[in-house]
């Protein structure tokens, strides 16, 4: 079954079609890499699903809800407060700039959600978070400061955060782009391990080599719509499109 | 010039020194939660709450604070022919509205200074708007404004000594009647040192606090 479902999504800001018939679906354990020039569309696509920004018409169904659909009249339609907040929570997201809270532990960075969202006790969610802090790698970090640690570290941390709220599907913006090359492989390494344990993940990505080796699919995208979709050896070594081409063609050449 | 008698002197200039801490820890209790809803009324969407809001912070920060006090304190008589509270408290009112405008714009620029990136983590974890706003957001807000309330807690202090336009009994106007009476500049001094002593315990209070906040950064 499908975790994610995308159907003709139509975003513009102004004249500016920003996404144009965007349609896919993530099944559950499937890694899927969105990549794409600058300003394609692929972050907007995930702040849409993220529910950050609103469509203007198409269907987003996640889990088997309803997130938004399309009235005969053409105009998207929301589900009510409460279950779009239930299906946030089947959704983790990891932001390019990591995020953490600066004034929390990374522990409490970790289990603060669990704890006022969910409703668990500290005791649980301590448990939970300590235990993802050591497949992490950083379970001595538990008591310091995002700003004690490094970027790499604290992307880790926030993947972490993202995970103890267990959701069905694990969303990446660009996760590594504000890192330094050496430290992209560290969290390279755990999302190969999540792909490993079959979460089911979204990863928008200019890591061409690491899309193409972790992802079940890669999505192409280029200006608002998805040039090509398909597995990674065909996307990457036989695009049936011009664009796409051009575009792997750009990034081999650096 | 009339000997001072030093005693007398200093125990009513003591007595004026309460006055004018019941008016910097009163204005406080005001100002403080008021200068939060004005932030809100100042950052809100709405042209309808964000207009009038604008318009009152540029009134109370744009005008002296004195006039302020003269207004709320003659005003109900000279408009309306009908006796307003007691000058200690018109000075409380004017004096909390005051400095209200002033907290608000500190809260403001505090608040939207917090990364916008906060506010999504935070709605991404599930947190409602409130528990976003207490959790998340206001804990910072107080880390980032607390070098500037300082100086407006410090300013208050002095700030007090206007009450005495309006014949409140607080140390400055002690002072002011007794070095006229004695003709000697000792009352101002003693009362330099008395708002310096204050401003003292204002500035210590503050360091400790940003101390105390430091166990984190903001990157």
């Amino acid at each position: 079954m499908a975790i994610l479902e995308v159907k003709n999504i139509l975003k513009a800001f102004g004249d500016n079609n920003v996404l144009n018939d965007i349609s896919f679906s993530v099944g559950a354990g499937e890694v899927v890499a969105i990549i794409g020039p600058s300003g394609s569309g692929k972050s907007t696509l995930l702040r849409c699903i993220n529910q950050f920004e609103t469509i203007d018409s198409g269907e987003i169904i996640i889990d088997g809800d309803t997130m938004v659909h399309t009235d005969e009249s053409g105009c998207a339609v929301y589900a009510d407060k409460a279950a779009l907040r239930r299906m946030r929570l089947k959704i983790g997201l990891v932001f390019q700039n990591f995020n953490l809270f600066p004034h929390f532990s990374v522990l409490r960075n970790v289990t603060e959600a669990p704890v006022s969202v969910l409703g668990l006790s500290k005791r649980e969610a301590t448990d939970i978070a300590m235990k993802l802090l050591k497949k992490m790698g950083l379970e001595e970090k538990a008591s310091q400061y995002p700003y004690q640690l490094s970027g790499g570290q604290q992307q880790r941390v926030s993947i972490a955060r993202a995970m103890a709220l267990s959701p069905k599907i694990l969303f990446f913006d660009e996760p590594t782009s504000a890192l330094d090359p050496e430290l992209t492989g560290e969290i390279l390494k755990v999302i190969r391990a999540l792909a490993e344990a079959k979460m089911t993940m979204v990863i928008v990505t200019h890591e061409m080599l690491f899309a193409r080796d972790v992802a079940d699919k890669v999505i192409f995208m280029d200006d608002g719509v998805i040039v090509e979709q398909g597995l990674p050896n065909q996307v990457f070594d036989n695009p049936k499109e011009e664009r796409t081409r051009q575009f792997l063609l750009r990034y081999s050449q650096g | 010039m009339n000997r001072i008698n030093l005693p007398l002197l200093l125990s009513s200039m003591v007595d004026g020194m309460v006055v004018s801490l019941e008016i910097f820890f009163l204005t406080l209790v005001i100002s403080l939660p008021l200068g939060l809803v004005l932030a809100a009324g100042r950052m809100s969407k709405i042209k309808m709450i964000r207009w009038p809001v604008q318009l009152y912070l540029l009134i109370m920060r744009g005008t002296p604070l004195m006039l302020q006090l003269l207004f709320f304190f003659y005003g109900p008589y000279y408009i309306f022919g009908i006796r307003g509270a007691d000058r200690f408290t018109m000075a409380i009112i004017a004096f909390g509205l005051n400095y209200a405008a002033y907290f608000a714009e500190i809260y403001r620029g505090g608040i939207e200074s917090v990364a916008t990136g906060q506010h999504e983590a935070a709605a991404a974890l599930g947190f409602t708007r409130s528990q976003k706003f207490f959790k998340i957001i206001l804990p910072q807000v107080i880390k980032k404004i607390t070098p500037p309330m300082g100086n407006e807690f410090m300013t208050l202090v002095k700030d007090t000594a206007l009450a005495r336009i309006i014949a409140v009994a607080e140390l400055f106007h002690i002072a002011e009647t007794a070095a006229s009476s004695a003709v000697s500049v000792i009352p101002f001094v003693i009362a330099g040192i008395f708002y310096l002593v204050m401003n003292f315990f204002v500035g210590q209070g503050f360091l400790y606090a940003e101390r105390k906040l430091s166990y984190y950064k903001i990157v």
